[in-house]
């Protein structure tokens, strides 16, 4: 009888000390994880569907600091979501406001602060080529089946001091299809290398000297080739003289004057990359120069046909510009005539997301730094060679960066819309890269490879090339942009951006960090936008002792999901 | 006379010496039965930081049970023994949560007797190690921390009512890291469970049957 006693009292104990846990509902871990303690500072949540719509914050003894961080998962950055929080157990914020205002920057070269010129052109050739890309790929690639290079024309190499006849686009208003009545110029070659021609514009108001000319053709050699074809792939060779062609020209700076302002100190056409007379009318542009060309900004000291711009300007801005501009040319080219099934031109923002990682390479290769070891502004200041090119080729990323982070909810790194192209879109565009770079598996260089020679474009090529969902690494980005500035080893990995100090550098540069948030009052609601790719950055403050409820109410958005992240900042 | 004892054979002259030998004190102390069964409710009374709202739960007064067992191995016994405790907890309700959270587990030691009682009144002092996990409610929904050792001590005084049969009033401290996990990518989080049981236990000695 004792030992069935015994037993059955064994069993009961056993029945109950040995518990499985079955799933309970995430406001059942929400709440609980908050009665817990919640978040320690520099840990963040996240959430996505409707369990983004509510959080619950300890207050803890002294009151908790977090950021709140609704994002609009969309592909399109033209989506918008509109969004009321709101909170009870809230106390009034410390620090309310981070926005800092951007000091413009310390040495401008050329401060091309509209961007009216270059999204014009941008705009134009992406609306110009948009009927003529799938039409051309198909024949060309008829053309290509042997594997043989794409040549439409073979030309020989100049030689030193000859006059080549070269068009320009003529982006009038007078002139609608930026195909017709190019611009007739002449250009004297001033150097050859290797794999590049360099060509000035007879009509330039001066001449480059050779040392700037040596400078400049030396520099595509050592830095920016090899960067682009490690990166990117090899050029095409439309043209079968083994070059790209390098054309300082004054019609550049006669476009600047022109009505809407606006300045581009170098760019490139991918339209030069189609025959001047194709089979019909749609696959002919006349105002190609059948050759992979860039064209960059002439000298002008004196501004006699348009803005003033000093020979150090050209020289100092030149080969960032050339390896922005070269991503542009092999992406264009690649899909034209390379790789198999593509279809269409890259999205704009990751077109130029990529151009600015390629500036930002070539300072990695011009300086011996690598990614992902934090460059700090101490760094940058360590020595001459360094800082010099920092401000050539790094510099204007981390500006453009700033500038979004300024305004993160009204601006995206997506766009705005799919022409957009401004210096917040490209920010963003490019500190996004970076991050999706840091943080992948793969090497930097085959995530970019694998951008440039796809098929596919914007958030589908991401996607393609992660592998996974972009826009759960835009979110992560978006805390990011946060976390990384914060002084806590309970920051995870994926809300790091490991290859630059920007906390250190913003410091400097602008006085302190540049992300403006906005902040939730007690007893007070807050209403915003959300564009699709972007996120808003709002403060709020756990009453002591309390648990805070956080509320999100939103609009439909059927194109989107909204998603939130929450980080305990203090 | 009950059936059953009627069916083994005793009478009531019998049963009744033998009640009044083994009652004595002196066979009492003479012959420790080697294993004991116990049953204690308990009051629960949390402590530390599990009794505060900043690192805790704001725990407050519970109930409770002990179901356990001890051999005797001469100096000292030791003893297995379930636990279960149902505490306020004053923060629950703030976020969504029924207004208790559940204790429950194993635990085993030692109980050294402290040489020094009188006649029926036999105290001791325990020492052990506990796997216990702590739980909370809200609706269906229940969910327990993991598993993870704490320490448990105690202390108490048998008084013995028959010789199959003793009460003690006793005095318990148990104290563990409860650790939950989370299902989203939220961070784990500990929380110290620390709480004082005070409960009359009753004690059978089976062999004394």
């Amino acid at each position: 009888m004792k030992y069935r006693f015994g037993s059955l009292m064994l069993a009961a104990a056993l029945a109950g000390g040995c518990i499985d846990n079955d799933p309970v509902s995430p406001d059942f871990e929400k709440g609980l994880f908050s009665l817990l303690g919640g978040l320690e500072v520099g840990e963040t949540l996240t959430f996505t569907g409707d369990q983004a719509e509510q959080f619950i914050l300890d207050g803890g003894a002294d009151g908790a600091q977090y950021m709140f961080i609704p994002f609009l998962a969309a592909e399109e950055g033209a989506l918008q979501l509109r969004i009321e929080v709101s909170g009870n157990d809230l106390i009034d914020v410390l620090r309310p406001s981070g926005v800092q205002s951007l000091a413009p920057a310390a040495e401008p070269v050329l401060d091309p602060r509209s961007t009216a010129l270059h999204d014009d052109l941008r705009a134009r050739e992406r609306s110009t080529m948009a009927g003529r890309v799938r039409s051309t790929v198909r024949v060309q690639r008829r053309a290509t089946m042997d594997g043989t290079p794409v040549n439409l024309q073979v030309t020989a190499t100049p030689q030193i001091g000859e006059i080549l006849p070269l068009r320009v686009i003529n982006l009038s208003p007078s002139n609608p299809d930026i195909c017709a009545n190019p611009l007739q110029r002449s250009g004297r070659v001033a150097a050859i290398t290797e794999n590049a021609i360099l060509v000035e514009d007879v009509a330039n108001p001066v001449a480059l000297t050779a040392i700037v000319i040596d400078r400049i053709a030396a520099e595509y050699e050592e830095l920016v080739h090899p960067v682009a074809v490690e990166n990117f792939g090899e050029p095409t060779d439309i043209d079968g003289n083994g070059r790209v062609l390098i054309f300082m020209t004054s019609a550049l700076n006669e476009m600047a004057m022109r009505t809407g302002g606006g300045i581009t100190v170098g760019f490139t056409f991918g339209l030069d990359l189609l025959p001047r007379q194709g089979p019909t009318d749609a696959l002919s542009c006349a105002a190609s120069n059948e050759a992979e060309i860039f064209y960059m900004i002439a000298p002008d000291p004196q501004g006699a046909v348009g803005p003033t711009v000093s020979a150090e300007a050209v020289l100092h801005f030149s080969t960032g510009i050339i390896a922005h501009e070269l991503q542009h040319m092999i992406n264009t080219g690649r899909r034209l005539y390379v790789t198999p099934n593509a279809q269409e031109l890259e999205d704009l923002w990751l077109n130029e997301a990529l151009s600015h990682m390629a500036e930002e390479l070539v300072f990695y290769r011009a300086t011996g730094l690598n990614p992902a070891r934090n460059i700090s502004w101490n760094t940058i200041i360590s020595n001459r060679s360094i800082a010099e090119a920092y401000s050539r080729f790094a510099r204007d990323n981390l500006s453009f960066y700033a500038e979004y982070l300024s305004d993160p909810d009204g601006e995206s790194p997506l766009g705005k819309s799919l022409n957009d192209d401004d210096f917040t879109t490209r920010g963003a565009g490019w500190a996004f890269l970076r991050y999706l770079a840091d943080q992948g598996e793969q090497e930097d260089a085959a995530l970019f490879q694998a951008l440039v020679n796809s098929p596919v474009a914007g958030v589908e090529n991401l996607r393609q090339a992660l592998g996974s969902d972009p826009l759960q690494y835009l979110q992560w980005w978006a805390v990011a942009n946060l976390a990384d500035r914060l002084q806590s080893d309970r920051v995870e990995a994926r809300f790091t951006q490991p290859s630059w100090d920007y906390a250190s550098i913003f410091d400097n540069e602008i006085g302190g960090t540049p992300l403006a948030t906005r902040t939730l009052h007690p007893d007070a609601s807050l209403t915003l936008t959300l564009r699709g790719g972007s996120a808003s950055y709002i403060r709020l403050r756990a009453a002591p002792g309390r648990h805070a409820r956080l509320d999100t109410r939103t609009g439909s958005a059927p194109l989107g999901e909204l998603r939130a992240s929450v980080i305990r900042v203090e | 006379m009950a059936p059953w004892l009627r069916r083994l054979g005793l009478n009531g002259i019998p049963l009744l010496a033998a009640v009044l030998m083994v009652v004595s004190p002196a066979r009492v102390s003479a012959q420790l039965p080697p294993v004991e069964l116990w049953l204690r409710p308990v009051l629960a009374v949390p402590i530390g930081d599990f009794a505060g709202r900043d690192e805790g739960i704001d725990a407050g007064v519970g109930f409770g049970f002990d179901v356990g067992g001890s051999l005797d191995l001469g100096p000292a016994a030791l003893y297995v023994e379930y636990q279960h405790a149902d505490l306020a907890c004053g923060e629950c309700e703030e976020v969504g949560l029924e207004d208790h959270a559940l204790d429950r587990g194993w635990g085993g030691g030692v109980i050294v007797p402290i040489p020094y009682g009188v006649d029926r009144f036999r105290p001791w002092v325990r020492a052990g190690i506990s796997g216990h996990r702590l739980g909370f409610q809200s609706g269906d929904d229940t969910r327990y921390s993991d598993t993870s050792v704490g320490w448990a001590v105690g202390a108490g005084a048998v008084t013995d009512l028959l010789p199959w049969l003793g009460v003690e009033p006793t005095l318990l401290v148990r104290s563990y890291e409860a650790r939950f996990e989370f299902a989203a990518d939220a961070p784990a989080r500990e929380t110290r469970v620390s709480f004082l049981a005070a409960g009359l236990t009753l004690r059978i000695r089976p062999a004394a049957f």
